[in-house]
């Protein structure tokens, strides 16, 4: 088992997780509740990742984060080093692969919450943010949960992007999947085995605890 | 008061009363899920104090509450509370709902399910202090006889206390207008009815979904026909 390795993947998926967490709530927000008439391409651009060929996201994300291209060139100017095969780069990929992910089930349960109990705290004189704090997101927990389950457990096992992205360097953009990819075209099934069981009793884990939780339609807790 | 379907009724010149503590001069229109089309128009102002708006089902009462609420909007018109201007079509007015100050019952009461009684009534009075909002919560809660609810949700009380809960949640915030939902529901406890009977001077309790007979066995004097 190179814990190296998974040290790496476990500070992606924590990392990757959180921006979802903060980028997706809004995005998802505003899905639900939107009545632009252009919404569904921005859904249909949020989805995308979960059809598309990991290696496309990665090969347009790669050109994205090159020297050539103005994020990639703020970025060195910034830091002396281009975001392709960093660290960096590999969360930018993941958060843009992850993105369905989080997004759906957010904004799936906060479109499930009850539009009379939306109206109410609007006649009770609370603005949408309030709302959204002590009304939308309580009770759309479960959905929260699914989430960031969802993203966790994927950027764990990612790997066509994170291959295009970040290359295999040790220690910087060599993750768990990738390892196992390294072990198995060395012949080494055993220690591939390893680390593959490890990778599968944690999404085990991680799925049967979100569904568990997610048993109960509330919170265990009443809120204040 | 009438509601025709389609055609458009004549427009009628609006009887303005400058006492009125609720004046309502609108005109809605909806399409019902038969298909059919329904035009609300209504003019009528209101005193303060306590008054039933009757009529068949589907006349639109509840269409003329929730645009006094600010949760439909009106095609044209004015409503005006007092001395608020709520909506003005012609001055482009439309006071979002949560600047209102309407207490508003849903027919499903509407409680916050993740909320305990005591947090659903104090919601409302989040410009108060921590302890101005426990006082204000505790009295209302008092005089409705739900006291002993306060650490409960709403799914662990029975269906008459999670109305007097929707009743106490609407009325603490103190509102300008109150729809406290359906009277012949509420009259049977008589602290909920004495709370009504005293409404604060300059406002308004507009009932719905009361009908004729209701008005006349418990002769209420004011009622608009819709």
């Amino acid at each position: 088992m190179d814990w190296q390795a998974f040290t790496l993947t476990l500070r992606l998926a924590v990392l990757v997780t959180a921006i979802l967490l903060v980028i997706g709530i809004p995005l998802a927000y505003w899905i639900a509740y939107s009545r632009w008439r252009w919404k569904f391409l921005v859904e249909a651009v949020v989805a995308m990742p979960l059809v598309l060929p990991p290696t496309v996201l990665g090969f347009y994300v790669l050109i994205a984060l090159g020297s050539r291209s103005p994020l990639g060139q703020w970025w060195q100017s910034l830091t002396g080093h281009t975001l392709a095969f960093t660290f960096e780069g590999l969360v930018i990929g993941s958060v843009f692969y992850s993105l369905p992910f989080s997004v759906q089930p957010f904004a799936n349960s906060f479109a499930a919450v009850d539009p009379k109990l939306i109206a109410a705290s609007a006649t009770l004189g609370a603005s949408s943010l309030r709302t959204a704090l002590r009304v939308i997101i309580p009770l759309s927990i479960s959905g929260l949960w699914t989430g960031i389950a969802l993203t966790f457990a994927h950027t764990m096992g990612e790997f066509g992007v994170v291959l295009m992205v970040g290359g295999n360097i040790p220690g910087v953009t060599k993750t768990v999947s990738i390892d196992i990819y390294d072990k198995v075209e060395a012949g080494n099934y055993v220690a591939a085995n390893d680390t593959a069981l490890v990778l599968l009793i944690l999404s085990f884990v991680v799925l049967a605890l979100v569904y568990g939780l997610n048993r109960r339609r509330l919170p265990p807790w009443p809120w204040k | 008061m009438a509601v025709e379907i389609a055609p458009k009724p004549p427009d009628r010149v609006g009887r303005e009363n400058p006492n009125a503590s609720l004046l309502v001069q609108i005109k809605k229109h909806r399409r019902l899920n038969t298909g059919a089309d329904f035009l609300l128009d209504v003019d009528f102002s209101l005193p303060a104090g306590i008054t039933i708006l009757f009529g068949p089902s589907g006349a639109g009462k509840s269409t003329v509450l929730d645009c006094v609420a600010g949760l439909l909007k009106p095609d044209d018109g004015r409503i005006v509370a007092g001395q608020r201007i709520f909506f003005d079509r012609g001055a482009t007015l439309d006071l979002p709902p949560n600047r209102r100050n309407v207490g508003y019952v849903f027919q499903d009461l509407a409680l916050f399910p993740h909320l305990t009684t005591e947090a659903n009534i104090e919601y409302g009075l989040a410009r108060h202090s921590s302890r101005k909002r426990k006082e204000l919560s505790a009295a209302i809660s008092q005089s409705l006889g739900i006291s002993h609810l306060r650490t409960r949700v709403p799914g662990q009380i029975s269906g008459g206390e999670k109305q007097r809960v929707a009743l106490a949640r609407a009325l603490v915030i103190n509102p300008c207008v109150s729809h406290p939902g359906r009277p012949a529901r509420l009259e049977r406890r008589t602290s909920c009815a004495d709370s009504l009977r005293q409404p604060q001077p300059g406002r308004s309790i507009c009932f719905g979904g009361a009908s004729r007979i209701y008005r006349k066995r418990k002769g209420y004097c004011a009622g608009h026909s819709l």
